[in-house]
C-alpha cells in the first residue's frame, strides 16, 4: 500500500526562498538603519546646539594643557557644506570645529541592576559634546557621542562594544559599567586598536595597551581614609560586609592591610550574594563581633536592605559608624536620613565639591535637566573627566591615532569639576578623594578631602 | 542561649517573609498548575503601593489592605485577559507570565523611574522579649504574615469553597466532569494569589529598597519554597518556607550567606529528584 | 531527505554570502545569532519534538562553553578538536541530567523546574569556583579558532561559525525528517501509546536529551569562540528564558521557526534597544505576551496555516507488507495470569484473579462497571503492576516487566478511549507502530522512510477505508476511525496477543457487527489470540469463542456465550438485566 503523495514541493521551495529573503531583508534593513542614524539619544542635534547657543567660555572648562588646541590639520580638507572656513583660532576664542567628527563612544549601563546610573551619564554625554566643541573640538573637528547600553550583562556589553567599534566607528570608548563587562569588551578594543578609557570605580589591576582606568581604585579610596576614620571615631575594630564579587573582595583585601597598618583589627568579614533581602542573621553576626566600625561594600538594593534592617537590630550608624565606598546619593536617599545621618562615604567626587568650576558645572546640570534630575555623581563626573582627558590628549597629539593619543595621555594633567587630576604611569588616575558625611537632612557634607591621591597600581603594557 | 533565641527569631522572620512571598505562587501553581513568573513583580507592585501610601502621607498599615485590593483587581484582570486562554498549557503560562513580568517591570520604571525608593519603618526600634532585643517591625511582620498565610490556607482548604478547591487539586479533570466550575475557582485563585503577593510587597517594603527590579530578587526564593514544600498540597508553602528558612539561617550561622543560597538550591534539586510529585492543577 | 539538505545548502550558501558581503559588524552579528540559533534548535529538538520543556538547555551549552574556553586558552592549537570535545561534553552533561531526571517519570513541569534550578545552581557554582571558572567575571580573552597554524581573523571565524551553525541546524532538520522524528512526536503527543507499542520512552527521552545536549554543547563552543568570553550569567535566568522565547515565537516543532525567531528577535533588539531604550524592553514584554496568547504555536506555523497548509506536512510514506510472525500457542498456553491482586488504597480492585487462555481464541471479558476489567487488561500488558500474582505471557514470566517489554514480547493493546498520535498522519501512525518492533534510536535515525507492516494491520486499513486517507492527520479522524486506526496500530508489528478495550464504544449496532466480522476474520486468518473487554452483548455473541465474567474483582463465570448468559451467578451480577 502506498499513501497518496501530495506534491506541493514547489510551494514549499517558495516558502524557503521567501524565508531566506526575509532574513536577508532583516539584516539589510538593520544595516541601513545603522548607517543612517547614529544610535545615540544625543546625536547630531547636540552639535547644532553647540553652535547655536553662545556658550560662556568660563562655563566650558578649559583643559589646562601645555598646548592650545591645534590648528586643523591641512590634510583634513574642510567639508564643502560648511559655511565657515576654519580660521586661524584666535587666542582665547576657539574656532568653531568643523570637518569629519571625532566619534566618542560611551559604553554604560542604562538597564538592568546598574541601569540606575544610566540617566546621569547620558545627560553628561550632552555636556561632553557641547563643552569640547565649545573649546574648539578635537584638532578642530567636532565631537559626537555614541551611547551603548550593556544592560548590566557582559554578553550584551560585548555586543554593545562591537556596535560602537564596528558599526559606529568610534575613535575612543569611554566606559562606566561593571568589571565583568570591561573584561568581556576589552579584547575588542585591543583587536581594533581603539582607545578605551574605563572611568568607573573598580577593583584595580587592569592593564592594557589601549586602556586607561580613571575611576577610583580601592587603594585610593581607602589608604588615606581608613586611618582618618579610625582617628575621627576612635574605633579600632572593623567588620567588613560585602556583596560576593571581585570588587568587594579586593576592597577588603586592601582594607585589611590599611587597618592593620593603622593598628586596628578586622573582627569579621562576610559576603552575601547579590540580591540578598534578609540581613537578620548577618546582623546578628555583626552585633556579636564587637566591631567598632563597619565597612559595607554593598551595592544597590542590598545596601538599602542591610542599612534599613540594621537600625532595628541595634547596629545602625548610631551604634557602629560606617565608612562606605559606594553608597551614592540615590542609595542614601532611599535609606533616608534617619538611617544615614552620620555615615561617611569615600569617593572621588560628590556634587558638593566646593570649587568654582564644580559649582558652576552642577548648577548648569540642574538648570538644564531640572531640579529633580538624576543626580550628577562620581560615575558621571568621571566619564566627563575621561572625555576631557581624551580631548586634551588628542589635541596634544594632533591626531586621534590610538598610540599617539595614548602616548600623550601619559602624565597628562587637568583641572576639572572633580579637582586636579593626572594620568599616572600606571595608566590610572591620580585624583582627589573626598569623604562626605551625611547630614541630618540627608545632604552630603564634604568633611575631608585628600588631593592627588595616587593609586597603588602598576602597569607596563609592553 | 540568647544567641540561639535570636537565631530562632531570625529564622521565624525569614520564614514569615518567605511564606508570605511564596504563598500566592504556591496557590496559583497548586490550584491552576500555572507557574507565574510575574509573581515577583506582583510583590514589587505591592511595595510600590506602600510607597505611594507613604508619599501621600497616609499610615503605612493602610497599605497592606490597599495593596491586597489593588493586586487582587490586577490579578483578576490578568486572569481574565490572559491566563484563562492558556492555563491548560503549563509551558505557555510560563512564557506568558515571563512576558508579563517584563511589561510590569518596565511600566513601573516608566511610572516611578529607576530610582530606589523606600518606605520608612512605621515602628522603628526593637522590643525586648525572651531575654533578647528583636526588631518590633519583625514581630509584627511575623504575626501578620502568620495570620494572612493561615487565613488564606484555611479559606482554601477548610471552607465549602475549600472542598471545591481540594477536589480540583486532587483531580482537575474529574472535578470538572463533576460539574465544578473551575473557571470561577481559577479566577479566585489567581486574584487571591496576586492579593497575597501585594500584601507581601507592602509588608516587606520597609525592610529594603522599593525599585522596579525588586521583583527579580523575590522570585527565586518563592520558587525554592514552593518546590521544597511541594505544590500538590497548599500547606506545602508553609512547610517549604519552614525548611528553606531553617536551611538558610543554619548555613549562614555556621558557614556563610553565599553557601546558604547554594544549599537551598541544592535542596530544591534533591526534592525535585526524590519526591514523586503529582502536580495538582498541572495537566499532564 | 534531499529537501532539507537542499535547504541547508542554500542557507549555508546564503550565510556565507551574507558573511562576506554584509561587512564585519553584520557578519559578526550573524555568526553570533546563528550560534544562538543552534542553541534554540537544540531546545526545539527536545521541546518542540519530544515535548520535554527544558529550561536548562544552558547546562550543556554553558559547561561546553567553559570547557572550550579552558581548552582554547591552554592549547590554542587544539580549538578544532575542542569543538568535538565540547559536543561530547554537552552530550555527557545532558545524558547525566536526563538519566537522573527521566528515570522517575516526572511531569513536564517538574522537568522544567528541575532544569531551571540546576541551571541557577550552576550559576552560583561558577561564581564560586574561581580557580576553574574565573569567578564572577568569568574567563576572558578566549582565543579565536586556531587552525592551520594560525589564529583566524574575525571575519574568517564569523564565516566558519555561520556555515557550521547552518550545517548543524540542517543536520537536526534532517534528523527530524527521519523515522526518529515521527517517533519523538509520538512521545510528545502520547507517551502511553508509544510505550504500548514497544518504545522504551524513558530511554528515548534520555537519548534525545543527549543529542540535544550535544547540539547545545557545540553551540556553546561556537558561541564562546565568537564572544571571546564566558561568565556565570551564561547559566542565568535571562538567557534561559530568552532561548525558550525565541523558540516559541519562531515556532517549536519546526526547525526553521526557532532559527527565524532567534535571528529576528536578536537583530531587532540589537538595533532597537539603543534607539528606543525602555520602550523596546516594554515592547519585547508585550510581544511575548501577545505571541503566547495569540499565536501559541509560533510565527512560522501560524503563517503557514494562514497560507493554508499544515505546519508539518506528511510525506509519502510507503507501508509494505511483511511476513506474519509465527502464530502463538503451539501447544503451550497463550497467557496465564495467576492469583492477581490489585488495590488502590483500601479499595481492592482485583482479588486473586486467575485468568488463562490455553489456545488462540477470541475471548471476551465482561462484567459490570468497576469490576476491574480495564485494570486486569492493564496488568496483562504491563501498564500497571499487580501487588501479588504472576503473569506468564507466551511461555515467558513477564511479572513486573514494563509496558514496552510486554509490547516487544508481542502483547499488543488498544486502549478504551482511542489513543493515536494526533499530530501524525494515518500512515505515520501505522509506521510508528511498525517501527516499534525494533526501536533503537540510531536505527530509527538511519532507517528508510518506509515501514514493514503485518498483513493483518493492512487488511484492517483496507477494510475500513483508512488506507485511502493515509496522508490525513490522525487527530482529525472521527472517533470510530480512530478506534480502527488504533486497532491497526496494535496489529502492525510483532503482534502475538491482542488486547482490546471496548473496541465498539461509540459504534452503531451495524458497525459493531461489521467490526465483529472483521475481528473474526483476522483472528481466523492469522490465528491471533484476542482478549476483548466489552459490554455490547450483540457484539459479544457475534465475536466470542468464549466469555469470562468478572465482578467485584473476582471471576464469576467462564464458558461459551450461551453458557455464561444462563449462569445464575451472572444473572445475579447483572441483576437479571441482559443488555
Amino acid at each position: 500500500m502506498r499513501t497518496p503523495s501530495d506534491s506541493r514541493s514547489r510551494s514549499r521551495l517558495w516558502f524557503v526562498a521567501a524565508s531566506v529573503a526575509l532574513l536577508a531583508l532583516i539584516a539589510a534593513a538593520c544595516g541601513d538603519d545603522e548607517e543612517a542614524t547614529p544610535a545615540a539619544p544625543s546625536d547630531t542635534a547636540a552639535t547644532d546646539t553647540g553652535a547655536a547657543e553662545p556658550i560662556d567660555s568660563e562655563e566650558a572648562p578649559e583643559p589646562e594643557t601645555t598646548e592650545a588646541p591645534d590648528e586643523p590639520e591641512t590634510t583634513e580638507a574642510p567639508e564643502p557644506e560648511t559655511t565657515e572656513a576654519p580660521d586661524e583660532p584666535e587666542p582665547q576664542e576657539p574656532a568653531e570645529p568643523s570637518g569629519e567628527p571625532v566619534r566618542i563612544g560611551i559604553l554604560f549601563s542604562n538597564s538592568g541592576p546598574a541601569g540606575l546610573f544610566g540617566p546621569p551619564t547620558s545627560n553628561i554625554a550632552e555636556f561632553i559634546e557641547e563643552d569640547i566643541n565649545a573649546a574648539g573640538g578635537i584638532n578642530g573637528r567636532p565631537v559626537e557621542t555614541y551611547l551603548a547600553d550593556d544592560a548590566t550583562d557582559p554578553a550584551v556589553g560585548r555586543q554593545a562594544m562591537e556596535q560602537l567599534i564596528d558599526s559606529d566607528n568610534v575613535d575612543v570608548v569611554l566606559g562606566t559599567h561593571s568589571s565583568a563587562t570591561r573584561q568581556a569588551a576589552k579584547p575588542l578594543a585591543e583587536d581594533a586598536d581603539v582607545l578605551y578609557i574605563y572611568a568607573a570605580l573598580y577593583e584595580g589591576g587592569e592593564c592594557s595597551s589601549v586602556m586607561f582606568n580613571t575611576g577610583e581604585v580601592p587603594s585610593q579610596q581607602l589608604a588615606p581614609v581608613i586611618p582618618w576614620m579610625m582617628e575621627q571615631t576612635g574605633g579600632q575594630t572593623w567588620f567588613l560586609l560585602g556583596n560576593d564579587y571581585v570588587w568587594p573582595r579586593r576592597s577588603f583585601e586592601l582594607a585589611r592591610q590599611y587597618i592593620e597598618a593603622a593598628g586596628g583589627e578586622v573582627v569579621g568579614e562576610e559576603y552575601v550574594p547579590l540580591g540578598t533581602q534578609d540581613f537578620s542573621s548577618v546582623a546578628q553576626i555583626i552585633a556579636g563581633s564587637g566591631a567598632d566600625l563597619i565597612f559595607p561594600a554593598l551595592v544597590g538594593g542590598d545596601a538599602i536592605a542591610f542599612e534599613t534592617q540594621a537600625v532595628d537590630f541595634g547596629i545602625g550608624q548610631d551604634a557602629i559608624p560606617r565608612l562606605a565606598n559606594i553608597y551614592e546619593e540615590n542609595v542614601l536617599g532611599a535609606m533616608g536620613p534617619a538611617v544615614t545621618a552620620g555615615m561617611r562615604v569615600t569617593l572621588g567626587y560628590f556634587k558638593e565639591v566646593d570649587s568654582a568650576l564644580n559649582n558652576e558645572f552642577v548648577s548648569r546640570y540642574f538648570e538644564r535637566f531640572g531640579a529633580d534630575a538624576p543626580p550628577h555623581m562620581t560615575f558621571s563626573s568621571h566619564i566627563y573627566d575621561a572625555a576631557l582627558l581624551y580631548a586634551a590628549a588628542a589635541n596634544a597629539a594632533g591626531t586621534t591615532d590610538t598610540a599617539a593619543v595614548a602616548a600623550a595621555m601619559e602624565g597628562l594633567s587637568l583641572t576639572t569639576p572633580t579637582g586636579d587630576i593626572a594620568i599616572t604611569g600606571s595608566r590610572h588616575l591620580s585624583q582627589p578623594i573626598y569623604v562626605a558625611e551625611i547630614q541630618a537632612d540627608g545632604s552630603q557634607l564634604i568633611v575631608q578631602s585628600f588631593s592627588s591621591v595616587e593609586p597603588d597600581e602598576t602597569c607596563d603594557p609592553a | 542561649m540568647d544567641a540561639l533565641t535570636l537565631e530562632l527569631l531570625n529564622g521565624a522572620s525569614l520564614f514569615a517573609i518567605l511564606a508570605i512571598v511564596a504563598l500566592g505562587l504556591g496557590i496559583v501553581f497548586g490550584l491552576m498548575g500555572v507557574i507565574n513568573l510575574a509573581h515577583g513583580e506582583f510583590v514589587m507592585l505591592g511595595a510600590y503601593v506602600a510607597y505611594v501610601v507613604h508619599t501621600v502621607g497616609l499610615n503605612h498599615w493602610l497599605s497592606v489592605p490597599l495593596a491586597a485590593v489593588v493586586l487582587f483587581v490586577l490579578g483578576v484582570v490578568i486572569e481574565v485577559g490572559l491566563i484563562r486562554r492558556i492555563h491548560r498549557q503549563p509551558e505557555l503560562t510560563i512564557l506568558a507570565t515571563f512576558g508579563l513580568s517584563v511589561c510590569l517591570r518596565q511600566i513601573a520604571e516608566l511610572v516611578f523611574s529607576k530610582d530606589f525608593q523606600s518606605v520608612p519603618n512605621p515602628v522603628p526600634g526593637a522590643t525586648e522579649a525572651f531575654g533578647v532585643l528583636f526588631p518590633t517591625y519583625r514581630y509584627l511582620l511575623i504575626a501578620i504574615a502568620a495570620v494572612v498565610v493561615a487565613a488564606t490556607l484555611l479559606a482554601f482548604t477548610r471552607s465549602r469553597f475549600g472542598l471545591v478547591v481540594r477536589a480540583i487539586v486532587a483531580d482537575r479533570d474529574l472535578a470538572e466532569s463533576a460539574g465544578i466550575r473551575t473557571g470561577m475557582t481559577n479566577l479566585c485563585a489567581f486574584g487571591v494569589g496576586a492579593a497575597t503577593a501585594g500584601i507581601a510587597g507592602a509588608l516587606v517594603a520597609p525592610l529594603g529598597a522599593v525599585e522596579p527590579q525588586a521583583g527579580l530578587a523575590y522570585l527565586p526564593g518563592a520558587f525554592l519554597v514552593v518546590i521544597v514544600g511541594g505544590y500538590n498540597r497548599l500547606w506545602g508553602v508553609a512547610a517549604g518556607a519552614l525548611t528553606v528558612a531553617a536551611v538558610q539561617t543554619g548555613v549562614i550561622h555556621f558557614y556563610d550567606a553565599v553557601w546558604a543560597q547554594i544549599a537551598s538550591l541544592a535542596l530544591a534539586v534533591l526534592v525535585l529528584q526524590f519526591r514523586r510529585p503529582t502536580p495538582a492543577g498541572a495537566v499532564a | 531527505m534531499k529537501r532539507p539538505l537542499g535547504y541547508g545548502a542554500t542557507a549555508a550558501a546564503a550565510a556565507a554570502v551574507a558573511s562576506v558581503t554584509l561587512g564585519d559588524f553584520r557578519a559578526g552579528q550573524l555568526s553570533l545569532f546563528l550560534s544562538l540559533a543552534v542553541l534554540a534548535v537544540s531546545l526545539d529538538l527536545v521541546w518542540g519534538y519530544a515535548g520535554i520543556l527544558s529550561l536548562g538547555q544552558l547546562l550543556p551549552f554553558g559547561i561546553a562553553a567553559y570547557t572550550t574556553a579552558r581548552i582554547a586558552t591552554a592549547a590554542p592549537a587544539l580549538t578544532l578538536p575542542g569543538l568535538l570535545v565540547a559536543t561530547l561534553v554537552g552530550a555527557t552533561v545532558a545524558a547525566g541530567v536526563g538519566v537522573a531526571a527521566f528515570r522517575r517519570r516526572p511531569t513536564p513541569v517538574v522537568i522544567g523546574l528541575l532544569t531551571l534550578v540546576l541551571s541557577l545552581t550552576l550559576e552560583q557554582v561558577a561564581e564560586q569556583w574561581r580557580d576553574v571558572t574565573g569567578g564572577f567575571n568569568g574567563l576572558t580573552d578566549v582565543p579565536r579558532i586556531t587552525a592551520f597554524g594560525s589564529e583566524w581573523s574575525d571575519s574568517t571565524q564569523d564565516l566558519f561559525i555561520s556555515v557550521v551553525a547552518v550545517a548543524v541546524i540542517t543536520l537536526v532538520g534532517l534528523l527530524a525528517t527521519r523515522p526518529i522524528g515521527a517517533v519523538l512526536i509520538g512521545i510528545r503527543d502520547n507517551e502511553r501509546r508509544m510505550e504500548a507499542l514497544g518504545y522504551d520512552t524513558v530511554a528515548l527521552k534520555v537519548w534525545v536529551f543527549t543529542v540535544g545536549g550535544a547540539v547545545a554543547g557545540l553551540a556553546g563552543a561556537l558561541y564562546v569562540h565568537r564572544t571571546g568570553f564566558v561568565s556565570p550569567q551564561i547559566f542565568g535566568f535571562a538567557l534561559a528564558t530568552n532561548v525558550v522565547l525565541w523558540t516559541l515565537v519562531g515556532g517549536r516543532g519546526t526547525i526553521i521557526g526557532p532559527v527565524i525567531g532567534t535571528l529576528a528577535i536578536n537583530f531587532a533588539s540589537a538595533t532597537l534597544a539603543d534607539v528606543w531604550l525602555q520602550y523596546w524592553t516594554l515592547a519585547t514584554g508585550v510581544i511575548f505576551v501577545a505571541a503566547v496568547a495569540l499565536v501559541p504555536e509560533g510565527l512560522v506555523p501560524s503563517l503557514l496555516r494562514v497560507a493554508g497548509r499544515p505546519p508539518r506536512r506528511s510525506r509519502d510514506l510507503p507501508l509494505l507488507a511483511t511476513a506474519p510472525a509465527t502464530a502463538a500457542g503451539n501447544g503451550s498456553a497463550v497467557f496465564e495470569a495467576t492469583g492477581v491482586d490489585k488495590s488502590f488504597g483500601f479499595f481492592k480492585v482485583l482479588d486473586g484473579v486467575t485468568l488463562t487462555m490455553d489456545k488462540p481464541e477470541l475471548r471476551c471479558l465482561i462484567g459490570p462497571n468497576g469490576a476491574g476489567k480495564s485494570t486486569l487488561l492493564d496488568i496483562l500488558c504491563g501498564q500497571q503492576d499487580c501487588q501479588n500474582g504472576s503473569i506468564i505471557m507466551l511461555s515467558r514470566d513477564c511479572t513486573g516487566l514494563k509496558a514496552w517489554e510486554f509490547a516487544r514480547h508481542g502483547v499488543s493493546r488498544k486502549f478504551q478511549s482511542p489513543q493515536v498520535i494526533g499530530s501524525l498522519s494515518v500512515a505515520e501512525n501505522i509506521a510508528v507502530a511498525a517501527w516499534g518492533a525494533d526501536p533503537s534510536p540510531w536505527r530509527l535515525t538511519f532507517a528508510a522512510w518506509e515501514a514493514r507492516v503485518l498483513p493483518a494491520s493492512l487488511r484492517i486499513l483496507e477494510r475500513t477505508g483508512l488506507d485511502a486517507r493515509a496522508g490525513s492527520g490522525a487527530g482529525s479522524l472521527s472517533h470510530g476511525d480512530k478506534q480502527w486506526l488504533e486497532v491497526a496500530m496494535a496489529m502492525a508489528a510483532h503482534c502475538r496477543v491482542l488486547l482490546l478495550d471496548e473496541p465498539t464504544a461509540g459504534m452503531t449496532a451495524a458497525e459493531s457487527l461489521a467490526a465483529a466480522e472483521l475481528l473474526r476474520e483476522v483472528h481466523t486468518d492469522y490465528r491471533l489470540p484476542v482478549l476483548i473487554v466489552e459490554h455490547d452483548m450483540a457484539f459479544i455473541r457475534a465475536v466470542a469463542d468464549r466469555v469470562t465474567v468478572l465482578a467485584r474483582g473476582s471471576l464469576v463465570a467462564d464458558g461459551t456465550v450461551a453458557e455464561v448468559e444462563n449462569a445464575p451467578e451472572v444473572v445475579a451480577v447483572y441483576g437479571g438485566v441482559d443488555r
